[in-house]
């Protein structure tokens, strides 16, 4: 069976989904809202679950005296087991003490086309901004792939003489950017460098990718190396040494894929 | 045009597409409409910010198909649990899930979820190897792969299911 005929009998299987009745979009607004009410429902137990447990456990400490809900706890073990809102810090807006991964649908993932050139190659820094609305984090490498464009990929913190980058935790506040910076270092034979390419970024810690689209004109030709540095608070390519504190960085890599930094 | 304007338009636009890729994934429409309808709501969520994407359909498209491998899982493990609680034999193999009433459709799903992916997206929705490949983050090696490997098996259950019925099985 060829191609044509394969397709001819899906299209035939498939006909009567050509015609049938497509549902009013309020639909899909209506599932919407049931959701988000389930969401908060599940949410609402949750919490709630988590008061009445952070209650029988302070009464299991602090002896049958005391109130779990008046604040009093005091014991380390109190404060990290207990989660009623007196016992949590007041400050507005800080980010929590365990922040959870950024997924790839709280960032904004973009080459703003500012490049480097030195003599390593072109330097350029893939900037993560965070779309949410709230604290998310970043550490590591992001994971590149370049479909359709064969080039070898590391992933390292010190990049030969350019830069040397820490992992570090970056705590991604909501509008704020993170940035890993590229070495791209074209090939002798610049054949393939003519045309534009798509390249696929995954966050760390995200199992979703987004693809960037990439100018050539950078230095991304066919058969080339890329260098991948981890990612550091900023949106511009770093030119020495980040953070600018550290006065050594112990070099890690070059890894063929990002190695694990949780 | 109001933001509530452009979802409507999408949605009238990409629906029933996107139904007919659903029922090669899961094989039966009523599934297939279900999980249509959940990835617009997910996308309905985020549209302000997916509506300035130059291909919001490639987003809801990936969504589905995620959610259409999901259901199967879940519907796999469900029939499979239930066989175990009425103790009908553990020794037999998990009765199939629900599939379409045609030769092609009942081969189609019973190929493994990652070749049926590939085929699906490659036959029905009429993409690419490359576009597969750039939407999919896979290699194309792998998805060249896997669309042959598809392919072959297709055939393969089809001709099986033809001599099933010519042998009056």
């Amino acid at each position: 069976m060829d191609d044509e005929e394969l397709r001819q009998k899906f299209a035939a299987w498939l006909a009567p989904t050509h015609t049938m009745a497509i549902p009013r979009a309020q639909l899909i607004t209506r599932r919407l809202r049931r959701r988000r009410v389930r969401g908060a429902v599940v949410a609402g137990i949750a919490t709630l679950a988590a008061v009445a447990g952070g209650g029988i456990l302070a009464t299991s400490l602090g002896g049958s005296s005391g109130s779990p809900a008046s604040g009093n706890t005091t014991t380390a073990h109190g404060a990290a087991t207990s989660s009623h809102p007196s016992d949590k810090p007041s400050v507005t807006g800080s980010p929590p003490t365990a922040t959870r991964a950024c997924q790839t649908a709280d960032l904004a993932i973009t080459n703003p086309r500012k490049a480097v050139t030195g003599m390593t190659g072109t330097t350029v820094a893939l900037v993560f901004r965070n779309i949410g609305t709230t604290f998310c984090s970043l550490v590591g490498w992001p994971t590149i792939a370049t479909p359709g464009h064969p080039n070898k990929v590391q992933y390292q913190t010190v990049t030969g003489a350019a830069f040397e980058v820490a992992v570090t935790h970056v705590k991604l506040a909501p509008g704020s950017t993170a940035a890993s910076s590229l070495v791209i270092t074209a090939p002798g034979n610049t054949s393939g460098c003519n045309t534009k390419g798509s390249w696929a970024v995954t966050p760390p810690g995200a199992r979703q990718h987004v693809n960037v689209v990439w100018p050539m004109s950078q230095g991304a030709c066919d058969h080339g190396t890329i260098i991948v540095s981890p990612i550091y608070r900023g949106s511009s390519p770093v030119n020495g040494t980040y953070p600018p504190s550290a006065r050594h960085i112990p070099p890690m890599g070059p890894y063929s894929t990002p190695p694990p930094t949780r | 045009m109001s933001e509530d304007g452009e979802f409507e338009e999408f949605f009238q636009a990409n629906y029933r597409r996107l139904v007919a890729l659903l029922v090669g994934m899961v094989g039966n429409v009523d599934d297939a409409e279900d999980i249509a309808q959940e990835a617009f709501s997910r996308i309905l969520a985020r549209w302000p910010r997916l509506s300035q994407y130059e291909a919001p359909e490639a987003w809801v498209r990936k969504v589905a198909i995620r959610l259409a491998i999901d259901s199967r899982r879940k519907l796999v493990r469900a029939i499979k649990l239930r066989t175990r609680l009425v103790g009908t034999g553990s020794n037999q193999s998990a009765p199939t899930v629900p599939l379409a009433a045609t030769p092609l459709g009942e081969a189609l799903t019973r190929l493994p979820a990652r070749q049926r992916q590939v085929v699906v997206l490659h036959y029905i929705a009429d993409m690419s190897v490359e576009a597969i490949s750039t939407e999919y983050g896979m290699p194309l090696g792998t998805v060249k792969g896997r669309l042959a490997a598809g392919k072959r098996r297709l055939e393969d259950n089809l001709r099986k299911h033809m001599e099933a019925i010519s042998d009056g099985r």
